[in-house]
């Protein structure tokens, strides 16, 4: 998967894999393993494997509309303090042709009343940078960088 | 996707027994929580110590969990991982749950406070 590397080259790999919700935790591992300059069970692989989930999950769910065995294409390519992510899918168009602005979900509500969604796309904002979606054809395409300098004030490994 | 109850004292101590709660398993989890719960009294404790991540499909389940519960009851978390932590944070939910470092801190806070 990994294409050869030269000294002071970028890393970069593609991963073709169809939709599945069944499959997708196995799909995330093999993103993070072909991430060279991220540690396993570092903070950023944690801020990564949710990125993914929720990228992916939301292709599956809305672009394909839960149908398996459509196509997910995602290129990755590591730069100095970033991971790169380029996803295209052919699904339906994101409404409106934009993507969702991840605003926060109004938890001031009493318990019965609490909202059960409208996550995702909040966790995509706040984990990511350069955000861009576009439609080229029948083809969705969603872009975005992971900063490899954790950022979010989580707790976790620090280097 | 199993769940594994566990009557500690007044607190039900329920153990998901699986490294992931998502996309793939929120409605599942979210029934076998009903069944688990539906004759509870007193507090329930969601030990979440083999859960290594959740995605937004999974924390909607497991608020949904909450909401389902009949007399008001609350639904306590115990053992978050890093990355289960992280979303909890980054979606302000860890201002909605109880969260305690572990099952047993959970359940001894009971005993502790009479």
């Amino acid at each position: 998967m990994n294409e050869r590397q030269l000294p002071g080259e970028r890393a970069a790999f593609h991963l073709h894999f169809e939709s599945n919700a069944f499959t997708v935790g196995e799909v995330i591992d093999t993103i993070l393993r072909g991430i060279q300059g991220v540690a396993p069970d570092s903070e950023v692989a944690g801020t990564v494997e949710i990125v993914m989930a929720e990228v992916i999950n939301n292709i599956i769910e809305h672009a394909y509309n839960d149908r398996a065995g459509q196509p997910i294409e995602v290129a990755v390519t590591e730069t100095a303090g970033t991971v790169d992510f380029h996803f295209r899918d052919r699904g339906r168009p994101m409404p409106l042709g934009v993507h969702p602005s991840g605003a926060q979900p109004d938890l001031d509500v009493p318990c019965d009343q609490l909202p059960e969604g409208g996550f995702g796309w909040m966790l995509i904002h706040r984990l990511t940078s350069d955000l861009r979606y576009w439609r080229d054809g029948t083809m969705n395409h969603l872009s975005f960088s992971i900063s490899t300098n954790e950022s979010t004030g989580a707790q976790g490994h620090r280097h | 996707m199993e769940l594994q109850p566990q009557q500690i004292d007044d607190v039900l101590v329920i153990t998901v027994k699986a490294r992931r709660i998502d996309a793939a398993v929120a409605i599942q989890f979210k029934d076998a929580m009903r069944e688990l719960t539906r004759d509870a009294r007193g507090r329930i404790v969601l030990d979440l110590n083999q859960v290594d991540f959740i995605d937004s499909s999974g924390l909607g389940a497991v608020v949904a969990a909450m909401k389902q519960l009949e007399n008001g009851l609350q639904l306590e978390l115990a053992a978050l991982s890093p990355t289960v932590d992280k979303v909890f944070r980054l979606t302000r939910m860890d201002s909605i749950f109880a969260i305690h470092d572990d099952a047993a801190s959970a359940v001894g806070e009971l005993r502790k406070s009479g």
